[in-house]
């Protein structure tokens, strides 16, 4: 009897530690790829608000928009800017990144080699007699994660 | 049995032990999966907030690139976006991309501001539902002047002699811009030129003896036409070609003695209203097409003085204010200049007679001589119908539109009070807006200039013949 016992004992032990094993390993497991998952939404999230802050600040603070022409789509965006050193700057995209040109100098990349960014569309949306505004949009891209970002700015002046 | 009992009740023991160890660990567990779902969810939630807001900034940005284009393309209410046409328009109460509904809503604040709040909207969670809201304060900056208070005088002029000032009449020659100004008859010149390019400082630089009283000057292109109490010249055209020395070039003696006391013109027709002659007609259309030459087309008769008029409609009707007690406003169509017309009047109550009028669009604005002041649609020619009225005081000599048709000034006698400003945003309710002093010197005649932001008026008094309102 005693045996007996302890034998269902071991097989039950044994079944509880698998089991026991297995939830800590799927817990494991999910919170690796939970993290992953945060990373992509973080660099996704992050970049796109930071790309998207940097061209309306431009925008805002510009003299005039060059291209598109009033009512055109491009995917490109050359605005006059104050600063004759910085002038033209303009917004493209080059192998999946989106760069800003400054002037005469070289092409800077905003977002990371880790992200994808496609789809930029910049639409001048200059009501008549007003000083300008552009309709930007893009899509950034980590992993499986992709996110569309919407924006308009005005201009100032 | 009872050792074997006893055991197994200690192997229960174990199992339970087990049991409750495996509850504490999946309990465990199950808030470390909670914990990972929520920072998870979090770092979700934040970047759906920021795109959020991206898309709420956006709608700030569009409402207030329309406003760039014009004020009025900021409607109250609640509205969506859309691009249409290559630009920001509203489009129904509300729209959504990507899942966000954004509703951007513009309510008054005051005559020259609206407050704009654009609300972005999603579902977080199935049961959650998030929002940001951003609010800003739009101006009508472009339309700011003639809308600001005070409204002071900006400079006054005291011409040579007593004569009263009675009208103004605006032209622009080269760069500079002038005010030509008409003084009831004395041994004094009774027309006068006025550069106003500075108008804080006007300069008379041309005059011109007429001979008569100068009742209301008309100016098209570089030629005044004088509305005149000379018998043998009711109708008087003086070129300003040069405008420091004026030359009259050509008259028009129309019958009878009654003095001319109104006209307007446009193109190469010209409409004269004279006082009541009971066997003439009061309203005569004159062609221009000769300034030199003016001649006479067509005349209706109106029963009674005409005191004011203005071309409405698209200068496709001639509007009266008369003295007669039946019909103080009269519409005349004057499609036909060879043929004019009278379509409809107006009876107000009372027996005070229309002084005054100036229209926009297709109403009118009518001054009486008891004060009271009238807005009135002239959509339907024929049926002129009064919209509001109110009181302004003392008799209404001249009525002059301001910024976007919404401001009347009213130039009229009642001492501290002698321009009133009368409010027109809402037709049905004129109300007075602001006045200003000019100490007891009567205002006869208004005009408003957008492009200078100032109104220059002529006024009753020894030393104030000319004035200049700064709003």
């Amino acid at each position: 009897m005693h045996r007996g016992f302890t034998l269902v004992e071991l097989l039950v032990s044994l079944g509880l530690a698998s089991i026991l094993l297995l939830v800590i390993l799927s817990i494991f497991l999910s919170s690796i790829r939970s993290q992953t998952t945060q990373r992509s939404v973080a660099e996704v999230e992050q970049q796109g608000a930071m790309v998207m802050e940097l061209i309306t600040q431009t925008l805002r603070n510009a003299q005039a928009i060059t291209s598109p022409a009033v009512g055109a789509s491009a995917s490109s965006l050359t605005v006059d800017v104050v600063d004759a050193t910085e002038d033209p700057t303009v917004f493209d995209l080059s192998s999946n990144q989106i760069r800003i040109t400054r002037g005469v100098g070289s092409p800077i990349t905003l977002t990371s080699t880790l992200l994808t960014a496609s789809a930029i569309t910049f639409t001048n949306v200059s009501t008549t007699d007003s000083s300008g505004a552009v309709k930007i949009e893009f899509t950034l891209s980590h992993g499986d994660y992709d996110e569309t970002f919407y924006g308009t700015a005005s201009l100032r002046q | 049995m009872k050792q074997v009992r006893f055991s197994m009740n200690e192997k229960g023991m174990s199992i339970v032990e087990v049991l409750i160890v495996i509850a504490l660990l999946s309990i465990v567990s199950l808030g470390f999966v909670r914990w990972m779902a929520t920072s998870q969810e979090a770092a979700l939630f934040a970047g759906e907030r920021a795109r959020a807001v991206l898309l709420a900034e956006e709608g700030l940005e569009a409402t207030r690139n329309m406003r760039d284009g014009d004020y009025n393309n900021v409607t109250l209410g609640a509205h969506g976006l859309a691009v249409s046409g290559g630009v920001w328009t509203f489009a129904g109460t509300s729209d959504t991309v990507d899942g966000f509904t954004r509703v951007v809503t513009a309510s008054p604040v005051d005559a020259s501001r609206k407050q704009i709040e654009s609300e972005v909207s999603w579902q977080e969670t199935t049961y959650h539902a998030a929002q940001v809201a951003l609010t800003t304060y739009l101006t009508n900056w472009q339309a700011a002047s003639g809308r600001l208070i005070p409204i002071t005088p900006d400079a006054t002029l005291d011409l040579t002699g007593p004569a009263d000032g009675t009208e103004v009449a605006m032209y622009t020659s080269g760069l500079n811009t002038y005010v030509i100004l008409g003084r009831v008859s004395s041994a004094e010149p009774e027309l006068y030129v006025i550069d106003v390019t500075d108008p804080a400082v006007p300069t008379v630089v041309g005059s011109l003896e007429i001979g008569a009283d100068v009742n209301d000057i008309a100016v098209v292109g570089t030629n005044a036409y004088l509305a005149t109490t000379d018998n043998s010249a009711e109708l008087r055209v003086v070129s300003l070609v040069t405008p420091s020395t004026p030359t009259s070039i050509g008259t028009l003696n129309l019958a009878g003695n009654t003095n001319a006391q109104t006209v307007v013109a446009e193109g190469t027709n010209l409409y004269l209203g004279r006082a009541a002659d009971s066997t003439r007609p009061e309203i005569h259309s004159i062609s221009i097409a000769v300034p030199a030459a003016p001649t006479s087309l067509s005349t209706i008769e109106v029963g009674d003085s005409v005191w004011k008029m203005a071309l409405g409609n698209n200068d496709d009707y001639v509007l009266a204010a008369t003295g007669s007690n039946s019909a103080e406003f009269v519409v005349v169509d004057v499609t036909v200049p060879a043929l004019i017309v009278q379509v409809g009047s107006l009876n107000l109550s009372g027996n005070a007679d229309g002084t005054a009028v100036a229209a926009f669009s297709t109403y009118a604005v009518l001054g009486r001589d008891d004060g009271f002041f009238y807005t009135v649609d002239v959509t339907t020619p024929s049926a002129p119908a009064t919209l509001g009225s109110m009181d302004v005081g003392v008799k209404i000599n001249d009525l002059a539109m301001g910024v976007d048709d919404d401001y009347v000034f009213a130039g009229n006698g009642s001492v501290g009070t002698e321009v009133a400003v009368v409010d027109i945003t809402t037709l049905s309710t004129p109300t007075s807006y602001y006045a200003v002093d000019l100490f007891g010197n009567e205002a006869m005649g208004l005009i408003w200039d957008e492009g200078l932001n100032r109104v220059f008026g002529a006024a009753r008094g020894n030393t104030t013949e000319f004035f200049v309102l700064i709003p």
